[in-house]
């Protein structure tokens, strides 16, 4: 029993130790740095793999690790820290459940070179069984909720190429319930370009579902995509579908990427572990949009697709495709592109076929060239061979055409079509293309056949081609319509080597007529040549003088050339020439020399039916290439035209590239029989030009020597010559600049202007002489001078313009010269302005041998090539206007000074004066152009200088710079306007008037007995010409009237205001008002344009004066006069007229007039009333007869007369004469009722105006008994009590003093009977008188 | 004698009275346009009725400084002046005179120069924007 209870006791110890030692065991392994030491022991276990971890702590409730850092081939993870939280319950039921992953700052570096490197003792990798297969757990499993960030990196050796941001969150994964999981991630790369917005983006769902055995039945993806721009391409946006699931016999893979409506990818495949190919399908669809994303210029080819199906043997190490074919095709063109792929065989067909040439025209856009039409065809059979060699056998010939070129510099040419079986051969070492039925025919026969082949060595770059073609071109060079049989023929034998230089060791073309012909162009290469760098040449360098190539032509005709000089007939012959080309005799260079000069025989050039040439030419050209010179030289040229004009002479430019220095010459000697138009005039010149120029010092050229001269028979017509050598500088921007020691001097004698007949415009012709010239041109730097010796005169000068002849007679004469600045860069692009002035000083005038004028000018310019505008001027001239028009008188002196641009004023002043005896004008204007709004706005001031006081005006306008058109919005001020004098300076300035078609007399005077002293009548009416225009057709827009007085002689009118409209077709003026005559004076007036009528301008206007007075209108013609009339009236007047200006309106003007008064007084007086006589008879102080008392009441009464009313109506004519239909005049003893007429007088005011009234005068109380005793009345009364004057009488005088001495002499018969006038009255009065005195006399004797 | 003497001097005075003169002293700027230079400037000029004018004219700096005579014409409006600043140069200026102002342009030239082109413009002083 104790026995029992020790092996009990030893067997608990034993147990209990054991129980301490698992204890304890297991409580060692509790100790995270056990569990650490374990995990990293585990790990290391593994080749290649290691762990790295600050703590592990794995308990029964899940995972914590910190500080981990894992590495295994190709991938190191680092994170700080991970959680995994598990519920161990769950393991009793065969379940492994994660309840939460938390992940932060996991970094992991993929190196996917080592993936491949499998580390040595690692097991052989098994057959690929599939992506869900990898995915097998022992249990079901759960993952409640994932929350992970991850830093991905790709490395490419000590380089990343790829960072990317995941993020992951999600859960829910059952085995009864798929996971959903939502992922972000954003990848850059190191392949795509820099730009923050160069990223890879796509955020979507990863849906995961478990299968029954505890793996994965599928995992689904779901997102958008957003690819980076890659050059210039922007990918849209793209939308993800990812599908990876298990199939009863493997997997099943599915990929779809759509770009939108722009393309979309489809990837299929599926994987049967037995089987040892796996199908893949791609499928691959494009629309315009999305090439054109990439090239706008792609969008031509149209919508697209591609289907790729091949076979691969996953489980190979290296996976081999088998029964591969490619299908590009075009879904709007009958492009296609086939590659085929038999078995797993290394050979493959490609076909290309129905690609349109026209693809290419985009890309030709720029050369100016387009192809039509044609297609490429080809078919080859690509073979990888075993010893690496690519080879491509054409199957069937490569076909291109028909290439139909057009474009606007070639002339038509006939479709080609080219045919070749080109053999490809790619290897290791050599790349070589060979072709040996080459051919290029069109329809119309023209055919050349080639065979080529050219090989070029990769490790050496360097390349071979040997060739030869023939073949006939009759219509490439001559055109279809006039073929010319060309047989050519070619071969040649060139190597172009590593150091870029190139070997021909044969080169030879000959062309020909027929092929029994000799050449007619020959080009042969002697000796094999080299070119290249100097060393290059003189490695192959030969004698100097043996040839190397050589170059000839015989008899080849030129005519052909008439197809490739558009509007130009060319024919002749290039008879002979032969050149070769050398060696330099020093250093590596070449020298083409002139054998045999080229000669050109029978040259023609006719264009539109005009000979331009006709005539022989030859030369004899040199060129020359060194490392230390080239050079081009003409030893000789000669033209000589059948016309007989000849041009000679030799020419030579060097150019030395070490120094950049150049040096030029120039000797020509022409003899021209005569220039065009100029056979009358000049007469044969010769022309001699000399010329020299070279580089002074690096950046600095100069013309050393510059003349040309142009002589006729009679001596030299044009010089120019330097006198100093000219400079050329380059600055270091590369601007020249240009500048002289000494001026350029141009001399031409004197020219006919007839001469410039041709050039002038049809119906116009010149006559005159421009004299001869003499000008220096100065230059400096950017500014050139051109200044005169002596002025430039035009003698004689006459212009006729369809037979009128415009000007005749005519001298112009001033100093011309220019002031000039010329500024320019070179880069980025060529820009050139310039400012400057163009100066005329003295400038004279002389009309038929009188001065006309006087000016000076200055016209500031600026501009660049395409546009040159006016910027300042500075203008004055004196002109005599009756030079210009005998007919007229005058003087004006004018300026115009300013800024044409609108940067500072622009100043107007002019002054005109000596016209006839009238008063001097002046006009100023100041103001400003708007270049913006393309007007010029002034303000202008005119003073007409009259007396006593002197008119003026002030007004804004604005001149409508494209339109022409004076606008106006303004006030028009005035303090005093003299109308008439302005109107006698505006008639100095009529045009001439022509003849009317009738005369219009003054009418007939009703009832009239006066005999006025004889006056000036109307004139007869003479129209002017109709205008054809407004006579306001510049003018536009409204006046705000402000006219302090108006004067039209002699009457006026103050405060005048109101407002002028313009129109195009209409003028008005409105509410006129104004004082006038101590009356109101208001109006209005319109004039139309019309020109349909017999006139063009048509006048309507009315004005009233209320409540004048009369005296003041008799008073204003006749100072001294009381008026025969004094009451307030009242004036209303209409006013018509047509006409074709201002002056005919207001001459034609007629109209209707009323006129009414009340309570004034009338005088009807005679002449001779101040006489003593008549006022003795006035007085009654002297003891008359009883007849001459009468008389004297009577005359009392008439000189005073009370007017009750007064009343006139009348109407005036287009010819001014004025016919009075009513005159009535009531007083309380006396009723006068007559008609009349006042003629119209040219330069008599109204009031001065004869007037030639018939009157009838009715009569009762006290002058009825006075006229009724002097038995002068009618015995019988009206029903008014008025008894009418037995006959009328007239009166006559002016209208502002009538003349009414008819009735004088009818009182006078009737105090003295029949016998009586007057004047006997008057004489008896006067003899009466002398008897009281004498008798008076005689009682004062003593 | 004597009365012959004083009749004719009777006469010169009447006849100088005749011809009355004009004094009138225009200031502005004076412009070189050939070499783009601007100067004040001041002219007096005495009007003769005889259409003569003699006075001065005052150029200050930066073109070259200086006072001297000037002779000229005049026609209505139409003035010519001359000057010589040095004895082998010469200066017309050609313009429009009105009461106020006198404007126009300039010529340069001798010593066997290039010509020179210029404007001007001096008003009475006291007229509106006078100088």
């Amino acid at each position: 029993m104790a026995r029992l209870r020790i092996v009990l006791r030893r067997l608990l110890i034993v147990c209990a130790a054991g129980s301490l030692l698992v204890i304890a065991g297991l409580a060692v392994l509790r100790v995270p740095a056990v569990q650490t030491w374990l995990a990293k022991r585990l790990v290391a276990s593994q080749p290649g793999w290691s762990l790295e971890a600050e703590r592990i702590d794995i308990g029964p409730g899940g995972l914590e690790a910190h500080g981990i850092d894992f590495s295994m081939p190709g991938l190191t993870a680092k994170s700080d820290p991970i959680s995994v939280r598990v519920a161990p319950g769950r393991l009793l039921r065969r379940e492994f459940a994660v309840q939460q992953i938390s992940v932060n700052q996991l970094n992991i570096e993929i190196t996917p070179a080592k993936f491949t490197a499998s580390p040595a003792g690692a097991p052989a990798a098994g057959p690929f069984t599939g992506v869900l297969e990898l995915l097998q757990a022992p249990l079901a499993w759960t993952l409640a909720k994932t929350d992970i960030k991850a830093r991905v990196g790709v490395r490419e050796g000590s380089q990343t190429v790829a960072t990317g941001d995941l993020t992951l969150s999600g859960g829910g994964f059952t085995p009864d319930s798929p996971g959903t999981f939502t992922y972000d991630l954003t990848a850059a790369s190191a392949l795509l370009p820099a730009g923050p917005d160069n990223v890879i983006r796509s955020h979507g769902t990863v849906r995961i579902v478990q299968n029954a055995t505890h793996g994965i039945a599928s995992i689904e993806l779901k997102g958008d995509l957003r690819l980076p721009s890659y050059g210039a391409f922007t990918p849209p946006p793209a939308t993800l579908n990812l599908l990876v699931e298990n199939t009863p016999t493997g997997e099943r893979y599915q990929a779809d990427l759509k770009f939108g409506d722009e393309a979309r990818l489809t990837i299929l495949s599926s994987l049967n572990p037995r089987d040892n190919y796996t199908g893949f399908d791609l499928q691959f669809s494009g629309k315009p949009a999305f090439l054109a994303r990439l090239d706008p210029r792609l969008a031509q080819i149209g919508a697209w697709q591609a289907h790729l199906t091949s076979l691969l043997n996953l489980q190979s190490a290296t996976p081999a495709p088998r029964n591969t074919q490619l299908t590009v095709k075009g879904d709007t063109t009958p492009f296609r592109f086939i590659l085929a792929q038999k078995d797993a065989a290394h050979s493959a067909q490609i076909e290309l076929s129905g690609l349109p040439l026209t693809w290419a025209n985009p890309w030709l856009a720029d050369s100016g060239v387009q192809l039509t039409a044609g297609t490429l065809a080809g078919k080859w059979l690509a073979e990888l061979k075993p010893d690496n060699t690519l080879t491509a056998t054409p199957v069937a010939p490569l076909t291109l055409g028909p290439i139909t070129l057009t474009s606007d510099k070639l002339p038509p040419l006939l479709p080609v079509t080219v045919a070749l079986s080109p053999r490809l051969t790619l290897s290791k070492e050599t790349v070589s293309v060979s072709a040996d039925d080459f051919t290029a025919t069109t329809e119309k026969g023209d055919r050349v056949a080639a065979q080529f082949a050219l090989t070029h060595t990769l490790a050496t770059a360097h390349s071979h081609t040997t060739g030869s073609l023939s073949g006939a071109l009759p219509t490439l060079l001559a055109g279809p319509d006039h073929p010319l049989p060309f047989l050519v023929a070619a071969r040649w034998d060139a190597a172009l080597e590593t150091d870029g230089a190139t070997q021909l060791d044969a080169l030879e073309f000959i062309a020909r007529i027929a092929a029994d012909s000799a050449p007619c162009v020959s080009l042969s290469l002697q000796q094999p040549l080299r070119l290249g760098s100097t060393a290059a040449i003189a490695s192959l360098k030969s004698d100097s003088a043996q040839d190397l190539l050589r170059f000839s032509v015989k008899n080849l005709p030129l005519a052909w050339l008439s197809r490739w000089a558009p509007g130009v007939a060319l024919d002749g012959e290039w008879a002979a020439g032969e050149s070769v080309l050398r060696h330099a005799s020093e250093g590596g260079g070449f020298i083409f020399i002139t054998r045999a000069p080229w000669s050109f025989t029978g040259l023609t050039a006719i264009s539109d039916g005009e000979t331009l040439f006709s005539g022989d030419a030859h030369l004899e050209p040199e060129f020359s290439y060194s490392e230390t010179l080239w050079s081009a030289r003409l030893h000789s040229f000669a033209v000589t035209e059948t016309a007989g004009r000849r041009a000679s002479g030799e020419a030579s430019f060097d150019w030395t590239p070490a120094k950049k220095a150049f040096a030029a010459s120039l000797n020509l000697d022409a003899k021209l029989p005569a220039l065009p138009h100029s056979v009358g005039t000049f007469g044969a010149l010769d022309v001699t030009l000399k010329a020299k120029a070279n580089t002074v010092d690096g950046k600095v050229a100069q013309m050393e020597q510059l003349d040309l001269s142009i002589r006729n028979a009679a001596g030299p017509l044009l010089t120019l010559a330097t006198t100093q050598p000219f400079l050329f500088v380059r600055k270091p921007s590369g601007e020249t600049i240009f500048s002289s020691y000494g001026p350029l001097r141009l001399q031409t004698t004197p020219i006919p202007l007839t001469w410039a007949q041709p050039w002038l415009p049809p119906g116009m012709a010149v006559t005159g002489t421009l004299g001869a010239t003499d000008l220096l041109l100065h230059a400096e730097p950017q500014k050139f001078r051109l200044r005169p010796l002596k002025p430039l005169t035009v003698e004689n000068l006459s212009v006729t313009r369809d037979g009128v002849t415009t000007i005749s007679d005519a001298r112009l004469s001033f100093f011309p010269g220019v002031d000039m600045q010329l500024l320019h860069q070179l880069l980025p692009t060529f820009q050139l302005v310039y400012q400057g002035r163009v100066h005329a000083t003295e400038g004279q005038l002389d009309l038929g041998g009188r001065r006309a004028a006087d000016f000076e000018t200055a016209l500031g310019f600026l501009g660049n090539p395409e546009t040159t505008l006016p910027q300042s001027v500075d203008l004055q001239a004196l002109l005599d206007l009756g030079a210009f028009d005998k007919t007229r008188e005058g003087r004006v002196v004018a300026r115009l000074n300013g800024d044409l641009l609108g940067g500072e004023p622009l100043d107007f002043w002019a002054r005109l004066d000596r016209v006839k005896s009238l008063p001097a004008l002046e006009v100023s204007a100041h103001g400003k152009v708007d270049g913006r709004q393309r007007e010029a706005g002034f303000d202008v001031s005119m003073q007409y200088f009259t007396t006593p006081v002197t008119s003026d005006a002030a007004f804004r306008v604005n001149l409508g710079m494209d339109s022409g058109t004076l606008n106006f919005d303004s006030a028009l001020h005035s303090k005093f306007m003299d109308v008439t004098a302005a109107l006698e300076l505006a008639e100095a300035f009529q045009p001439a008037t022509i003849p009317a078609s009738a005369k219009t007399a003054a009418p007939a005077v009703a009832n009239s007995t006066t005999s006025a002293p004889p006056r000036e009548k109307s004139k007869s009416v003479e129209r002017m010409a109709k205008l054809g225009k407004p006579f306001w057709s510049v003018l536009r827009g409204h006046f705000d009237l402000d006219l302090g007085t108006v004067a039209f002689t002699p009457y006026r009118i103050d405060a005048v205001r109101g407002r002028i409209d313009v129109a195009e077709t209409k003028l008005t003026l409105s509410g006129l008002t104004g004082t006038m005559f101590a009356g109101k004076w208001s109006g209005g007036l319109g004039i139309d344009y019309n020109p349909a009528g017999e006139s063009d301008h048509f006048l309507k206007g009315s004005f009233h004066i209320e409540q004048f007075e009369t005296a003041r209108v008799v008073q204003t013609a006749f100072p001294n006069e009381f008026g025969s009339f004094d009451a307030r009236i009242n004036l209303d007047a209409t006013v018509r007229s047509d006409g074709n200006s201002v002056w005919e309106l207001l001459n034609r003007a007629e109209g209707d007039f009323a006129i009414e008064g009340r309570d004034g007084v009338a005088r009807l007086t005679h002449p001779a009333a101040g006489t003593a006589s008549t006022l003795l008879v006035l007085g009654g102080a002297v003891s008359f007869s009883p007849e001459l008392r009468a008389l004297g009441r009577l005359l009392r009464k008439f000189a005073e007369m009370p007017v009750n009313t007064l009343r006139v109506s009348g109407e005036r004519d287009a010819t001014g004469n004025i016919t009075l239909t009513e005159f009535r005049l009531d007083s309380p003893q006396a009723r006068l009722i007559g008609r009349g007429t006042v003629p119209m007088e040219d330069g008599v005011a109204l009031a001065g105006r004869r007037l030639d009234l018939g009157l009838e005068l009715f009569a009762r109380d006290e002058v009825g008994v006075i006229l009724g005793n002097m038995k002068l009345l009618e015995k019988h009364p009206g029903v008014d009590g008025y008894r009418r004057m037995t006959q009328p009488v007239t009166v006559g005088g002016e209208v502002g003093r009538p003349d009414a001495s008819p009735l004088y002499d009818l009182l006078a018969r009737g105090a003295l009977g029949s016998r009586g006038t007057w004047g006997l009255i008057m004489r008896k009065v006067q003899r009466e008188v002398e008897k009281q005195r004498l008798a008076e006399a005689k009682k004062a004797k003593p | 004698m004597n009365l012959r003497f004083l009749f004719t001097f009777i006469l010169a005075v009447a006849a100088s009275a005749g011809f009355a003169a004009e004094t009138r002293t225009l200031a502005g700027t004076v412009t070189n346009t050939t070499h783009e230079a601007t100067a004040p400037v001041t002219l007096e000029l005495t009007l003769g009725d005889d259409g003569q004018i003699t006075g001065w004219i005052t150029i200050e700096k930066p073109l070259t400084p200086g006072r001297w005579p000037v002779t000229g014409t005049r026609k209505s409006a139409w003035c010519e002046i001359t000057y010589q600043p040095t004895p082998e140069t010469e200066v017309t200026f050609r313009g429009a005179l009105s009461a106020t102002e006198f404007r126009g342009t300039y010529v340069f030239g001798g010593k066997g120069e290039l010509v020179q082109y210029g404007r001007f413009q001096a008003k009475l002083a006291g007229s509106p924007s006078g100088k």
